[in-house]
């Protein structure tokens, strides 16, 4: 008789109908090679699943465990991301300024997270109308102090929590296209307030990755993401402020990320990145600089 | 696969992610052998779910779906960094063998000695480890995890036959390397009682 890998493998599952197991019997009988065959599935006949789960495996680590309640938290606020898109559809469109090999999930996680933003902004400004399901989306803790205090260190949290997600080989088959980004942010440039720029970061080790244009708050937000030799990736990132004074320097640390924030003519600030404090006050200025001569 | 989808309501993804961390968690380290990638994968896996939850068809078992994800993120990984990749060619070796040309069998590793089964265990483990890679993912899925042979071969994107016949070698080299072991025994416990004896 002929038989198949299918008759082999249920035969050792024991998932074979009685006639077609019979049938393999009686073949072994005149089938020495068969006979073998069936010989050894009877003795693979072991606990799989209870000698793999006798290995002790490490639990989920804490930080992945957060990383994906954060996320399921975001993904859960969808309506808040819809409320966006009718928001920005009536204005000019967004568009991605460098998409070439960019992670298409990453950007929507960005989106995504930094919608979370949107929606704790919508909460906050309609507390006394808005059903609480909105400001549940809000990830953070945060009392609000005064709105416009507050709206800085919202922003600077949310770059932060999306930057969490970024490891070395998140952009790390990326071909930099620095001319093309220029050329873009350029475009950009001359349809909004925004002053644009790719710092030459070099100095402090990183390379220019790519660039995105985001969405916070209605607004367009530019991230910058650069790379260093055995670093996880650093990102600028900046858009138009509401009218705030300057603000000097703030560094802080998020999820073990160091943050460094500014607002300087109408415009925010934030780098982050694994750095320490100084290395984090170097890579201001340098970023600072090429801002305030642009 | 004890997460099933619903037929009426539109199935929740984000809400049911959280609890197949643990299953994603486990899978990720069968894969990546390796805490850090698995955590990695792990998170690019929920990221891609989230992204693609509206194609999501609820037609199959949701874990089964993240697997699919998992394990396509993984290929692609060790395809960009060029290592393990050839752990998964699909290999026509129906045993493990050693440089000797030998089938390797973990020592005491009888069946009978039930007084030791976490031994044993252990031991059953070793000689699925030893597996190609193609072959151990097949055995994962479908033995240790509870896949059907069609959430598998889905799963690994290849088709159903080739599950089987990666079942199928995997199960005759399983079979082989304890039925030498066997032998080893009662040829080394013959040895013992001639010793003894004399």
């Amino acid at each position: 008789m002929k038989c198949t890998d299918e008759d082999l493998v249920r035969y050792a599952d024991n998932t074979i109908s009685a006639e077609r197991r019979d049938r393999l019997l009686d073949a072994a009988e005149h089938d020495t090679e068969l006979a073998e065959t069936l010989a050894a599935l009877d003795a693979s006949k072991l606990p799989f699943k209870a000698a793999f789960d006798q290995q002790p495996l490490p639990p989920v680590p804490e930080a992945l465990r957060n990383e994906v309640s954060n996320l399921v938290s975001v993904a859960n606020g969808d309506n808040v991301t819809r409320i966006d898109t009718a928001r920005s559809s009536s204005g000019r469109d967004r568009k991605k300024l460098s998409l070439t090999g960019w992670p298409g999930y990453l950007a929507q996680a960005a989106c995504l997270i930094l919608c979370v933003g949107i929606g704790f902004a919508i909460g906050r400004a309609d507390r006394n109308t808005m059903p609480t399901d909105i400001a549940s989306v809000d990830i953070t803790s945060t009392d609000a102090v005064s709105q416009r205090q507050s709206t800085q260190s919202e922003w600077v949290a949310r770059v932060a929590d999306y930057q969490t997600l970024y490891v070395a080989n998140t952009v790390g088959n990326v071909e930099a296209d620095l001319p093309g980004t220029l050329e873009k942010l350029e475009t950009l440039e001359q349809t909004s307030e925004l002053r644009t720029a790719v710092p030459d970061l070099s100095e402090a080790g990183y390379q220019f990755a790519r660039a995105q244009e985001l969405g916070f708050e209605g607004k367009t937000l530019v991230q910058v993401v650069y790379t260093k030799a055995g670093n996880t990736p650093l990102a600028l990132c900046y858009m138009v402020a509401d009218g705030e004074r300057d603000e000097h320097l703030m560094i802080a640390s998020r999820h073990g990320l160091g943050t460094a924030s500014w607002i300087n003519n109408n415009q925010r600030f934030v780098i982050v990145g694994n750095e320490p404090a100084e290395a984090l006050r170097d890579l201001y200025r340098l970023a600072s600089t090429e801002f305030t001569e642009t | 696969m004890n997460t099933e989808p619903h037929d009426t309501e539109p199935y929740d993804i984000a809400a049911s992610l959280e609890s197949e961390l643990d299953a994603l968690w486990r899978f990720g380290l069968r894969l990546t052998s390796n805490p850090d990638d698995a955590s990695e994968l792990v998170q690019r896996t929920c990221v891609r779910a989230l992204e693609q939850r509206h194609n999501y068809t609820a037609q199959g078992k949701f874990r089964s779906w993240l697997f699919q994800i998992q394990h396509r993120l993984w290929l692609n990984e060790i395809r960009s960094r060029k290592v393990r990749a050839y752990d998964y060619l699909d290999t026509t070796q129906s045993t493990v063998e050693t440089e000797s040309g030998h089938v390797q069998v973990p020592e005491n590793a009888s069946t009978e000695d039930t007084a030791d089964a976490k031994i044993y265990l252990e031991q059953v483990y070793q000689v699925i480890d030893q597996l190609p890679e193609a072959q151990r993912l097949a055995i994962v899925l479908v033995n240790v995890e509870g896949c059907s042979y069609k959430e598998a071969a889905d799963i690994l994107d290849v088709p159903i036959g080739t599950v089987m016949s990666r079942l199928a070698r995997a199960r005759i080299a399983i079979g082989n390397m304890h039925i030498n072991k066997n032998s080893d025994d009662a040829t080394s416990s013959t040895a013992n009682t001639s010793r003894s004896v004399v």
